[in-house]
């Protein structure tokens, strides 16, 4: 039987933690639209269809389907668990500065449409393949 | 002075100085160019002042390339020509897009950005523009809110917007009282006859539509009928050269481009929507002349064109709630009720609700929870294709010219431009934290199809300018090669298109070429 990984509470609290940033950061404008066909609209309000947009990415990049090695190229405590409001502070002010790099560079990838940066896609990939 | 060819006798002849065939912006530029000259100008008008059907259908052709609207419908046939139904944007075309660049075939005009300029200086208050001035730095003081994008990525683009000029009715006055003026109503132009050796235009054949031929004998004549008539009247033109006129190396008609047009995605805004009201709604500015209006777009760096290999592009915005197909149908029916009349179509739009309900239930709501987003729709360069033509069709019209045929071709690397320009914007909106971009399936979709693609009723390029006889149909000075006083005015002479809507270019370049022809032929 294959056990379960020993990282999964962990990874769980990690992807909430670092969910929960990324929600902040990119406001509210993900509750406006509720239009079914574009799962993307919900993206980062809950954490299902933040799943959803992950198992997408990873569709697409099957390469990527290791949790291991998605958190190390998430930012720094994004896949540890946040343990205080500094910690969170931190996650975010990371998860921002890396998602404005992403965009600036033009490292974007495109998911059901929705134009995201690197980080945010793999962000959900993580919270897919950890959940 | 303005006469009517259906009064003349039958076979009359008139002679002139300048003969220039079509009424329209550009034709109505080079004729005021003349009113202090004292030459003898004819201006040959097919239509009338007001439009008559009998005329308009003079315009109807066939369409077998990518979708088009109908022909008769892009054109209009009386005094101010297509300028009857423009809506006023002006932009010149950007100093890039006379470039010879590797990586879009065919491009590279025989004059510069440069050379150009002191005539579109000249072309603004033609078009009742405000000042010359399209930098968005020249508009700071009342543009002040403009988006600030990585100006290595994306610039924004201003227009100007004219009144807009109808140039039949601004410019009526003028043309009548002047005496060297000569409008010439109801004169369609059958064919351009040319000498044996076909160097020289010797008259111009004009028939009226209740049958009625006559003859020009110009000097010099100028065509200035628009991008398809253009080459319709070159092709038709084959009594001494069976290939039509100035198509010695089969360029006539080819290479024809529009600005192809469709909605490309929407955004959902991270700011207040009136942020971007400079780019959806235009804003007012006072000048010294009243009042100039303003709309900037986002379009793609000059340093990114380059470094990407990319045609020009930018990016048209607009707001709504929705535009499913079911809520766009039940908003219809429902202005139309609310004018008192039932729709046109009402069954086609009942069936478009009925099978679309979950577009209209999304658009019903954001309406009722007044949730507006952002539209984009593509505004890029098509890049120059040979086999994007306009031929003639077996079918002549009333007085007896082929129809023309329009065969429009875009290509894929048209498809990957707009698909680049557009998830640029979409990051410089996200990295800016104002907005989220979705792109529309069709636009990642493999394959060349555009969905909803639309037109601007910007024909161009079919009598495209080069220095070299074997690729192009006119020279720099906008000449036939070969044949020694015919010249073309208009779009169709553009060797690409840009972004930019053309009249601003097409009025700038007519004012070019009548100084030319002044200079050369006094």
């Amino acid at each position: 039987m294959r056990r379960r990984p020993r990282m999964k509470r962990r990874s769980l609290l990690a992807a909430a933690a670092a969910l929960i940033p990324v929600a902040s950061l990119g406001p509210w404008w993900l509750h406006r639209l509720r239009r079914p066909e574009t799962l993307a609209a919900a993206l980062f309000t809950d954490a299902a269809t933040a799943r959803r947009i992950g198992e997408r990415y990873l569709a697409a990049n099957a390469e990527e389907r290791n949790p291991e090695a998605l958190a190390a190229r998430l930012p720094a405590g994004c896949a540890a668990p946040a343990r205080t409001r500094r910690d969170m502070a931190a996650v975010r002010a990371a998860l921002g500065e890396q998602r404005a790099r992403d965009f600036a560079t033009g490292d974007t990838v495109i998911v059901d449409g929705w134009i995201l940066a690197r980080s945010e896609a793999r962000l959900c990939a993580f919270a897919a393949l950890t959940a | 002075m303005f006469r009517n060819f259906r009064e003349y006798e039958e076979g009359a002849v008139i002679d002139t100085d300048l003969c220039i065939i079509g009424a329209g912006a550009a034709g109505i530029t080079i004729a005021r160019e003349y009113v202090e000259a004292g030459r003898e100008v004819l201006l040959l008008e097919s239509g009338d002042l007001e439009p008559e059907p009998a005329t308009l259908d003079l315009n109807k052709g066939s369409s077998v390339g990518e979708p088009h609207p109908p022909l008769e419908v892009t054109r209009l046939r009386f005094f101010g020509g297509t300028t009857n139904h423009w809506d006023g944007h002006c932009r010149p075309l950007d100093p890039i897009d006379f470039e010879k660049r590797e990586w879009v075939p065919h491009s590279g005009w025989p004059i510069t950005f440069a050379d150009l300029e002191p005539f579109y200086a000249r072309a603004q208050p033609v078009c009742e523009l405000g000042p010359y001035e399209y930098a968005p730095e020249d508009w700071a003081v009342e543009l002040p809110g403009l988006i600030a994008f990585d100006p290595q990525r994306i610039e924004n683009r201003l227009w100007q917007f004219s009144p807009p000029t109808r140039f039949g009715t601004r410019y009526r006055e003028e043309l009548e009282r002047a005496e060297s003026i000569h409008v010439l109503f109801n004169a369609n132009v059958v064919e351009i006859v040319v000498n044996e050796n076909a160097r020289t235009v010797r008259e111009v054949a004009i028939k009226s539509l209740d049958g009625k031929a006559g003859r020009v004998r110009p000097r010099t004549v100028v065509l200035a009928g628009g991008g398809i008539e253009n080459p319709r009247i070159l092709l038709a033109s084959k009594g001494v050269m069976s290939s039509g006129l100035g198509n010695a190396h089969d360029h006539v008609g080819r290479y024809f481009m529009e600005h192809p047009h469709a909605l490309i995605g929407f955004a959902v805004p991270e700011v207040e929507l009136d942020r971007f009201a400079p780019y959806y709604g235009g804003v007012e500015a006072t000048i010294q002349a009243g009042t100039a209006t303003l709309r900037a777009k986002p379009g793609l760096s000059e340093a990114v064109q380059r470094a990407e290999r990319l045609p020009n592009a930018c990016v048209d915005m607009g707001y709504g709630f929705d535009r499913s197909t079911g809520y766009l149908a039940l908003r219809e029916t429902g202005n139309s009720l609310l004018d008192g009349r039932l729709p046109d179509e009402l069954g086609d739009a009942v069936l478009d609700m009925v099978s679309d309900l979950d577009g209209l239930a999304a658009g019903v709501y954001r309406r009722l929870t007044d949730q507006r987003v952002l539209w984009f729709g593509a505004n890029t360069e098509q890049v120059p294709n040979p086999e994007s033509r306009v031929t003639l069709a077996a079918e002549r019209d009333a007085v007896g010219v082929p129809r023309p045929k329009l065969d429009w071709q875009l290509t894929m690397q048209d498809k990957e431009a707009t698909r680049r320009a557009c998830r640029m914007v979409g990051e410089e909106l996200a990295r800016l934290g104002i907005g989220r971009m979705r792109l529309d399936d069709w636009l990642l979709a493999d394959g060349d199809d555009w969905q909803g693609l639309d037109v601007r009723y910007h024909h161009m390029g079919t009598t495209r300018m080069s220095d070299d006889p074997k690729q192009g149909v006119v020279d720099a000075d906008c000449r036939v090669h070969g044949i020694d006083n015919l010249y073309i005015a208009g779009s169709s002479v553009f060797p690409t298109s840009g972004y930019a809507n053309p009249t601003l270019t097409i009025v700038a370049m007519a004012i070019r070429l009548a100084d030319h022809l002044r200079q050369a032929k006094g």
